[in-house]
């Protein structure tokens, strides 16, 4: 498990700090959307449609009218529910490859590992938007299409480590004992890698919010009217000269949640094996 | 000389087998998907005959696994087919935008290894000072931008504001400087962080400390031993990241509608064109291969110590 | 009287660490004759290798030379600018280290690093090329032309001390300073380099500062020794003196806890207790704590190095008492 001293030394760092102040705050609007939002994100206006910022519509208004700061508000929860749920897939695909291939080696080591290297060989956004489409346009697909094709970043690392525990005597020990491989990973490799895991997710955010926002920018996410930042942004690129604040606050949003996690990843790194490279 | 021909027809066998793999897959998802290209572009009217017809014209009423040999057959005879939906070659189509997309991913290449490898040389050798942490700071945030923001922040600030430079389009080489920019601002992190770390790492290596011993001038240390040792990863990094930088440029080409190969794929997945598709499938990752082979080469020609491998 | 090649006073290197100021090198003075051998022994983490580095200037952060001067060719080393020392390593003061193998660069060539050197001589490539050639035969490296085109990790950890030796001796430095050039490698090697340093020091009259925790060595090729204690330098005289007549009670702790010099049979002794954490100030003689003899001044006086024979200075306060030790 992780060391103490690592995991104070962690916390004084400023950057750590910062970012889960930031995050807090996400969370606080996540959890708080209809108490901080003046508007519902679905009211429409047309009489206050491509409105300034004013203080009645505090992030101006989209050509509905509607309210871009509510939206950005509760949009929030599509944009943390999405990359949150992609890192969790990608997690459970990624480790359960990467055990596989680490614990059993050998061959089924070299499919893994071809399958890994093969599915990094397509650009990924290109593979996820072919699955979206495939799947249809929603949060939810747009969370597993990003999912399959970020996996690979665990499968190796994970791999690794696996083949690293394998190693130890103890282990040795159990199979000479009898114990079932299923047995031996549940309980002596898992519990060893779930500091890693727990890095590794955390730094997957980052890409897992960037991209899950992109897929939305092109359409392939959420579908009106939810508010899903990559589509306001989206939508607001047309009114870029009479309203640009569409535009801009979804993606100042998206910066600062990405940011966050960015912030105090630098600090989660430090807890991972310094051998690892990320 | 025997070795590195085994080793790269080894790698291109590999590759063969990587190119294939992905045809089928992005050929068997073309075919799940719900639905086909001739159903969503012809009119309701159209009698369920003449639809059978056109269907049988573009071979759709074979099996998927026939199709995809006629397709595999095609390829080899360099045919890539023709767009349902554009009626094009797809072989065309994609010699028109490829060029654009290259540029476009060449010129952000440029930018950030011109720009990140210095900051990343200063950063390590000033390391944790205000300029290395500032540094870091900055790329942290650059990194945090999603490039669809950014490119459309550009354009609001030199497009719509300044009024300097196009807001989309392809308008001669000027308009290449904000897209390029926008794809590449973003993936400075990366670079800079690597260049940094391995010249740390370089920078603790005994030989540096022999090289200073044997007397020889500061500039030359950091570049003849620091430099050229630090820069091995980098430069293969280089060559594994142009594949990554397609995929980034789908994005980017959306925002300031340049006409790239990212365009050509956005709108023949939407239209479930799946010639196109696969066509443009094929070529990038024969393009990612490659790439990853030079990568490898290049890593042997730099650093003897791999050659053993 | 031969005469003095180097001379270091007073040196103190620090080092700037979470803990404190670590003093690993304090107010250190030695000497070098001309063409002798002068070998500085002691434990792991005693400073010798600071000392080594702190000549040549090559003290990385966050260490740095807090004080001393150190005389050489006329001039005062610690006070050149960077270019003019630049110019001093290699050519007139030399260094192999521990590990060939990290310290040769693995990208270039054996001959490349060879000639590099001497190509800041200004001469021509041919020239260089020939006169390194000449210093791997000199240093008993076989298949030369071979060599030469070989990378670092090509050859055999021997040959890459070997070529070390040769590489930072082919300019004719008038000091070779050796950092432990023997531990890294096994004991057949270990006697073929020392045989091959004494030839090369007969042959270019060059001097040699080796620094080694190993007395063997010390007996086969040392003309004069110097022991270093947490940072301090507590005995200095001649080879055979000081193995007949150790005097500081550290040193003859040492002479009895090694296998090679112990004249007894019996059980190798150790020296109870540990190094001092060099980050604390403290007052007094720093191995007080551990010396059998300790008498409570040294708890509060720091000993200097004081000449109790010809050529042979120790530093102990108990001497100046003359009490139980000589």
């Amino acid at each position: 498990m992780v060391k103490k001293d690592k995991f104070k030394r962690m916390l004084k760092n400023p950057m750590v700090v910062i970012g889960a102040i930031m995050f807090l705050l996400v969370i606080l609007v996540v959890i708080f959307a209809p108490v901080i939002a003046p508007h519902s994100y679905t009211e429409q206006n047309a009489d206050v449609a491509l409105t300034a910022p004013c203080r009645e519509y505090p992030w101006g208004t989209d050509q509905y009218g509607r309210c871009i700061f509510s939206r950005v508000i509760y949009g929030s929860r599509i944009a943390l529910s999405v990359g949150i749920i992609a890192v969790v897939i990608e997690t459970l695909i990624g480790v359960t490859l990467g055990v596989i291939s680490g614990y059993y080696g050998k061959k089924i080591d070299k499919v893994v590992q071809f399958i890994t290297d093969a599915t990094w060989a397509i650009p990924p956004i290109i593979l996820a938007m072919a699955i979206v489409l495939m799947l249809g346009s929603s949060a939810t697909n747009v969370a597993i299409a990003v999912a399959v094709v970020s996996w690979a970043q665990f499968t190796k690392i994970i791999r690794t480590k696996v083949m690293a525990i394998k190693a130890l005597p103890y282990i040795e020990a159990a199979k000479i004992y009898g114990e079932s491989d299923l047995s031996i990973i549940v309980r002596y490799i898992l519990p060893n890698l779930v500091s890693t895991i727990i890095v590794l997710a955390t730094l997957a955010m980052p890409s897992a919010i960037l991209s899950t926002t992109s897929m939305g920018f092109l359409g392939l996410g959420a579908q009106q009217p939810l508010p899903d930042w990559g589509w306001i942004l989206q939508n607001g690129i047309q009114f870029i000269k009479k309203a640009a604040w569409i535009s801009m606050a979804p993606g100042l949003a998206i910066v600062w949640t990405v940011l966050s996690f960015n912030l105090v990843g630098e600090g989660v790194k430090e807890l991972l094996d310094p051998r690892t490279r990320v | 000389m025997n070795d590195i021909m085994r080793f790269i027809a080894k790698r291109l066998c590999i590759g063969v087998l990587v190119v294939l793999f992905v045809t089928v897959l992005v050929f068997a998802i073309m075919q799940a998907m719900p639905g086909n290209p001739i159903d969503l572009m012809v009119d309701t009217r159209v009698s369920a005959e003449k639809v059978a017809e056109i269907k049988a014209q573009w071979g759709l009423d074979e099996p998927p696994v026939v199709q995809y040999f006629y397709w595999i057959k095609n390829v080899l005879r360099g045919d890539l087919g023709t767009s349902i939906s554009l009626k094009q070659s797809v072989s065309d189509l994609i010699l028109q935008r490829l060029p654009y997309t290259l540029m476009l991913t060449g010129a952000a290449l440029l930018i950030e290894y011109i720009i990140a490898i210095p900051l990343g040389l200063l950063a390590a050798v000033k390391k944790n000072s205000a300029a290395d942490k500032s540094l870091t700071v900055v790329t942290i945030v650059l990194w945090s931008m999603p490039p669809f923001w950014l490119g459309v922040l550009f354009i609001l600030t030199f497009s719509v504001w300044l009024k300097i430079l196009p807001i989309s389009g392809w308008d001669g080489i000027v308009s290449l400087i904000l897209p390029a920019f926008t794809l590449a601002l973003p993936s400075l992190a990366q670079i800079f962080r690597l260049t940094r770390s391995e010249v740390l790492d370089v920078l603790d290596e005994k030989y540096v400390t022999t090289a200073y011993a044997k007397g020889l001038k500061n500039k030359v240390v950091l570049v003849r031993h620091v430099l050229r040792n630090a820069m091995i990863p980098v430069t293969v990094m280089f060559f594994l990241s142009l594949p990554w930088l397609i995929g980034g440029a789908v994005v980017v080409e959306n925002v300031f509608a340049w006409p790239g190969m990212g365009q050509l794929i956005w709108k023949a997945i939407s239209k479930q064109d799946f010639v196109i598709v696969q066509g443009v499938v094929l070529v990038i990752t024969i393009l990612t291969v490659i790439c990853n082979l030079i990568g490898d080469i290049l890593a042997g020609i730099l650093d003897p110590r791999i050659r053993l491998e | 009287m031969k005469e003095t090649l180097i001379d270091i006073q007073d040196l103190c290197i620090q080092f700037q660490t979470s803990a404190g100021t670590v003093r690993a090198v304090d107010h250190v003075s030695f000497d070098i004759k001309k063409g002798e051998v002068f070998a500085l022994v002691g434990e792991s983490g005693c400073g010798k290798s600071t000392t080594a580095m702190g000549i040549m200037q090559l003290i990385k952060q966050p260490g740095r030379i807090a004080g001393g001067e150190i005389h050489f060719d006329g001039k005062d080393l610690l006070k050149l600018s960077a270019d003019e020392m630049t110019e001093v390593r290699g050519k007139k003061i030399g260094i192999i280290f521990q590990n060939p193998l990290d310290s040769l660069n693995p990208v270039y060539t054996v001959g490349y690093q060879m000639t590099e050197g001497l190509l800041v001589d200004k001469m021509e490539k041919k020239e260089a090329y020939r006169l390194a050639c000449d210093m791997l035969r000199d240093v008993k490296i076989s298949d030369v032309e071979e060599r030469m085109k070989a990378y670092p990790h090509e050859i055999s950890g021997g040959m890459r001390q070997r070529v070390m030796i040769g590489m930072m001796l082919c300019r004719n430095p008038q000091l070779l300073i050796a950092d432990e050039p023997t531990t890294a490698l096994d004991v057949t090697i270990q006697a073929g380099i020392i045989e091959l340093m004494n030839e090369l020091r007969r042959k270019y009259n060059s001097s040699i500062l080796i620094i080694t925790h190993d007395f063997g060595i010390v007996a086969d090729i040392a003309d004069r020794v110097g022991v270093m204690y947490a940072g301090n330098l507590i005995e200095v005289g001649e080879v055979f003196e000081i193995f007949d007549h150790p005097t500081h009670p550290y040193t003859r702790l040492l002479m009895k806890a090694l296998p090679t010099i112990t004249k007894e049979e019996g059980r190798l002794e150790t020296i109870r207790g540990s190094v001092p954490n060099l980050a604390e100030e403290k007052p007094g003689c720093n191995f007080a704590e551990r010396c059998p003899y300790a008498k409570e001044i040294c708890f509060r006086q720091k000993p200097q190095l004081k000449e109790i024979s010809e050529g042979h200075l120790c530093a102990c306060l108990l001497l100046e008492g003359g009490s139980e030790d000589e």
